[in-house]
């Protein structure tokens, strides 16, 4: 005599087919828009030319292998890592407020870049330097933050301190530099952007973005853990260190791959988490590959708008926010912050 | 299964004085046993102690014939449940998925919940009538409807000694009985329970043996009817206290009045 029924039907077959659909659907639709429309048509045919390995035939392909392409590509592994990273942290420090930058991994990456940019190394070195800067900066957070009976807390406020003194060092680099022209590049890359996309830049960063996500949806299950108590995750006969720990480095390796290819892009890491809960509830078995579609959909539609609603392009941290911030309080409003 | 502890010191900072000195104690398979004392005294240090969650300085602590100091903690979880202090806000989990989370012991790095799993955790949530909050969220319950869900979560692992650190606090009549007939209830099934408590009169009532503990580190360890006494709770708790029966229609009942404070 069964007296109730498990409730799925929140993420039933109609939710996963949506879901999986939803980037397809903006990832074909971000190919034909732009200055220059391309049909849809035209469109398989150039992808099914790329494909193949063909060489390219006239400017449709250029425009889609050169720039569409590189560039949704990169949004919607940024969207979805982000997003992701986001999740993982507000588990990891059952705070809702947690981002990607809550151990400082996005200001210290931003320091890598513009720092490379100040010293003038083209955009291999600057992810390099990034991705080395934005690692530094979490392990010196878990240095000042580990000295604590429940070091979570301690984590997020040496997160704090480590975030601010790299904005610091920003600031510094900025005010260093040229001011005709390396002081507005910097200004520009540090407001966020996909248009430094090419397969160059995605060879480098794309990887440990692609893996760490694989990682997150193997262990999703797992990751429900992090924000119990100490006490309470170990007596699952479990090692929550470990697991603490291993889901710190990759979420920053993602956050700093994000920021060394598309530069500082806020608030994708609350929102969309935070949206997803509302949709489909705080598991992560549903909420990580929620949050991946979600997050891959939401910075390509965010992306193509950046491009297309004016001529001149519009800096992706700022549509985020106009974009993120009124969807995210009407959302509140008509959930009454349930689920937060 | 007994639980052995022998001689068993621990102390948070090795220069000072330990705070639970050479505690000694055996429980047999289904008793139940009330940790008591004064806040500070150690309770729940005693209570981390024995899950391993601190390691004791000295002496031994066996669970049959199992070494709690050596054994790694994915064993130890697998004959031990722990149901943590209802104070921390809950996680928002649904009852079912937070019942299911009990298993992760069982459950692989990469793996989802299986067949086992689910089926232990429905009948966990029929055997304690959860069923019609099942699909609620955890941060949406009661305090006694959390307590509940807390001890459901511990029994899905089919422990032998379970660990509760104060069960009853913070929660009305209704659901201390609660609480502490499912814990009467779990005993008799075999298992061992073992709870802090705040309340020496639920504690006479419910349990078979007490350990009180000082806040000089000294303890005692018997009969809960031996370790209720008027001496014992003025040296134990520092207060003077009435300690008499209660005739009713259910029969006699020894209960306990703190009166005052000693200076």
């Amino acid at each position: 005599m069964s007296t109730f029924k498990y409730n799925s039907s929140r993420f039933g077959l109609t939710a996963k087919v949506l879901l999986l659909l939803f980037p397809v659907v903006i990832f074909i639709t971000g190919l034909c828009v732009g200055r220059i429309a391309i049909s849809p048509n035209e469109v398989f045919v150039a992808l099914g030319r790329f494909l193949t390995g063909e060489e390219a035939n006239g400017m449709n392909d250029a425009i889609i292998r050169s720039m569409r392409l590189p560039r949704l590509l990169l949004a919607a592994l940024a969207g979805a890592g982000l997003s992701v990273s986001g999740a993982i942290f507000q588990g990891l420090f059952s705070n809702p407020l947690a981002t990607p930058d809550t151990l400082g991994v996005a200001s210290g990456s931003g320091f890598g870049a513009v720092l490379a940019m100040l010293i003038g190394f083209n955009m291999t070195g600057i992810q390099i330097l990034a991705v080395l800067f934005g690692i530094s900066a979490v392990i010196l957070t878990a240095l000042f933050g580990k000295k604590a009976p429940d070091g979570r807390i301690n984590m997020v406020l040496a997160g704090i301190m480590v975030g601010s003194l790299f904005s610091a060092l920003i600031s510094l680099v900025k005010f260093t530099a040229d001011t005709e022209s390396q002081l507005p590049a910097i200004t520009y890359w540090l407001l966020g952007g996909m248009d430094s996309a090419g397969f160059g830049t995605l060879m480098l960063g794309a990887p440990p973005i692609i893996i760490c996500l694989i990682f997150f949806y193997l262990i999703r299950y797992r990751t429900n853990l992090l924000p119990l108590q100490e006490d309470e995750a170990k007596s699952m006969g479990v090692n929550i260190k470990n697991l603490r720990s291993v889901c710190i480095i990759c979420a920053t390796m993602i956050t700093a791959s994000c920021v060394s290819m598309c530069g500082q892009v806020g608030w994708v890491g609350l929102i969309v988490p935070h949206f997803c809960r509302m949709l489909f509830g705080s598991n992560n078995v549903k909420l990580i590959p929620a949050s991946i579609s979600v997050g891959a959909g939401f910075m390509m539609i965010v992306d193509t708008l950046a491009r297309t609603v004016s001529p001149k392009e519009i800096p992706i941290s700022v549509l985020t926010a106009i974009i993120g911030a009124p969807f995210f309080i009407l959302m509140l409003r008509k959930k009454g912050g349930k689920n937060i | 299964m007994n639980l052995t502890v022998k001689n068993a010191s621990f102390s948070y900072d090795k220069k000072e004085e330990p705070i639970l000195k050479n505690i000694s104690f055996e429980l047999f398979g289904g008793e139940k046993m009330a940790i008591m004392g004064q806040n500070g005294a150690g309770k729940t240090t005693l209570l981390r102690c024995l899950c391993g969650f601190l390691k004791w300085d000295s002496g031994s602590a066996m669970i049959g014939d199992m070494d709690l100091r050596k054994e790694k903690s994915e064993n130890l979880f697998k004959v031990i449940s722990y149901v943590p202090q209802n104070k921390v806000s809950p996680p928002d989990l649904s009852v079912y998925d937070m019942i299911v989370m009990g298993r992760s012991g069982n459950i692989s790095i990469f793996s989802l919940p299986g067949a086992k799993d689910k089926e232990a955790a429905e009948n966990v949530i029929e055997r304690f009538s959860l069923g019609h909050i099942a699909n609620k969220s955890c941060s949406e319950l009661s305090g006694g409807q959390y307590q509940m869900v807390l001890i459901a979560r511990a029994i899905v692992n089919y422990p032998k000694v379970l660990i509760l650190d104060e069960p009853e606090s913070n929660l009305d009549y209704q659901n201390q009985l609660l609480v502490l007939e499912t814990i009467d209830s779990l005993s008799k099934e075999g298992i061992s329970c073992i709870f802090n408590t705040h309340f020496p009169g639920n504690a006479v009532r419910w349990a078979d043996k007490a350990l009180m503990i000082a806040m000089d580190g000294s303890y005692i360890f018997d009969d809960i009817k031996k370790v209720i006494t008027e001496d014992n709770i003025r040296r134990f708790y520092g207060i003077d206290a009435c300690i008499g029966s209660i005739k009713g229609e259910y029969g006699e009942y020894m209960d306990i009045i703190p009166i005052k404070r000693n200076q």
